[in-house]
């Protein structure tokens, strides 16, 4: 942004169509009913739980863990020696899809795995 | 209601009390039907109001958002568990905040917060002066008189001195009752401002006047970045939601549906978009009829 405002230092002043109004958030991380120690129970955590949940864990993992990665890729690779599966999941895209689509994903890679 | 308040009842106002149907709401139907002589009937009221509407309980909504949606809420209302909560605006029916307040109050007793719903009272002059204001605020034009802060402020005084402010939270809804902080003693209690107007472009007298009431409070809640202005205490946002087994987002009966349809000559076979809202500026139909236009690009709506 500074070295294009010292290229063109008029664009300093010019006026947006919309104002950027900048915001704070804060996460509450709350425990859920669900626990999994097996694949079956993952999967079935995986329909349970909210689409918080799959945020919290698949989306904003990726920011939390700095490793490019997600909770449930880290779990199936590191606790399950799931790594193709987990792969396949860290692979999906969260950009084109819903939470719930997202969800729905996630489900079907892990019922693979199940098989 | 079991455990939850009900608020007193105010005289009428002009928002909502007549217990017109909703079906008389602006709906942006297909062009160029045919003109037929006085199509629109006379519009469908009741004598009496329609009977009240059982309490919500948060299971209801299981089906809508899920077992684990439920559970969280829960969750996160056990660390408020034990404290209370007054909610006070300015009409029991009609109107957008009594209708969410009849929904959400009985909700945040079930998760044992206790709350209380009070209604501010004020007479005709007092209503006057607060739907003038509430226009000014949404950028109408308005000359504020003394006259017009004086009963502003009165009927807020006359209200604070009826009414106990005991709770653990109080949340003044809207800017009708904004002036109760001045019953504000101990700072122990937390007063909250909930503003559910757009205040992008006030009247900057009506503005001026309110906002040092304003900025007594702890916070302010709005519903939208843009909707907000730059203050001195913390604001945070609670964006526009729908409330899906409200009177207004049921489903109608088919026959009904039918029936006002063949009214005003829209064609069922095609998708109809409609807006259900007071007819006011503030509701911006005008929008809803160039979201119509963007949508029939596309849609044969």
């Amino acid at each position: 942004m500074e070295d294009f405002l010292k290229r063109s230092p008029a664009a300093a002043t010019r006026a947006a169509r919309e104002t950027f109004y900048f915001c704070a958030a804060d996460s509450v991380v709350i425990p859920t009913n669900f626990v999994a120690r097996t694949l079956g129970e993952f999967a079935e955590g995986l329909r349970g739980v909210s689409v918080h949940c799959i945020h919290h864990h698949f989306i904003e993992a990726r920011l939390r863990l700095k490793l490019m990665s997600n909770d449930f890729s880290q779990w199936l690779h590191e606790d399950l020696g799931l790594t193709e599966a987990a792969r396949q999941l860290n692979r999906l895209d969260i950009y084109t899809a819903t939470l719930d689509n997202v969800r729905e994903q996630i489900i079907r890679i892990v019922e693979r795995a199940l098989i | 209601m079991e455990s939850q308040t009900l608020p007193q009842m105010e005289p009428a106002t002009n928002e909502g009390s007549s217990y017109v149907s909703s079906a008389g709401s602006a709906a942006v139907s297909v062009p160029a039907a045919p003109v037929r002589e006085e199509r629109r009937r006379k519009p469908r009221t009741w004598e009496t109001p329609p009977a009240p509407v059982p309490a919500p309980h948060l299971d209801d909504y299981k089906s809508i958002v899920g077992q684990a949606e439920i559970d969280e809420l829960r969750f996160l209302a056990q660390g408020l568990k034990g404290k209370s909560l007054k909610m006070v605006n300015s009409t029991a029916v009609g109107g957008g905040v009594a209708e969410m307040l009849n929904q959400l109050v009985p909700l945040l007793n079930e998760v044992e917060l206790q709350t209380h719903w009070d209604v501010i009272t004020g007479g005709n002059d007092f209503f006057e002066v607060t739907k003038a204001f509430h226009n000014a605020l949404q950028g109408s034009e308005y000359k504020l008189t003394q006259q017009a802060r004086d009963i502003f402020l009165m009927h807020n005084e006359q209200n604070l001195k009826r009414m106990q402010f005991t709770e653990d939270v109080v949340v003044i809804h809207d800017p009708q009752p904004a002036a109760l902080i001045r019953a504000r003693q101990d700072s122990s209690s937390r007063w909250i401002w909930r503003c559910h107007i757009d205040l992008s472009n006030p009247n900057p007298d009506v503005w001026g006047f309110l906002r040092p009431f304003i900025e007594q409070y702890d916070a302010a809640i709005f519903s939208s970045q843009s909707f907000s202005r730059q203050l001195s205490i913390p604001q945070y946002l609670f964006y526009p939601c729908i409330d899906p087994l409200s009177e207004k987002n049921k489903d109608l009966d088919d026959s009904f549906v039918q029936q006002v349809c063949d009214e005003f000559g829209v064609d069922r076979s095609r998708p109809i978009v409609t807006q259900v809202s007071r007819f006011d500026r503030a509701k911006d139909p005008v929008g809803v009829v160039q979201a119509f236009k963007q949508a029939r690009k596309y849609v044969d709506c």
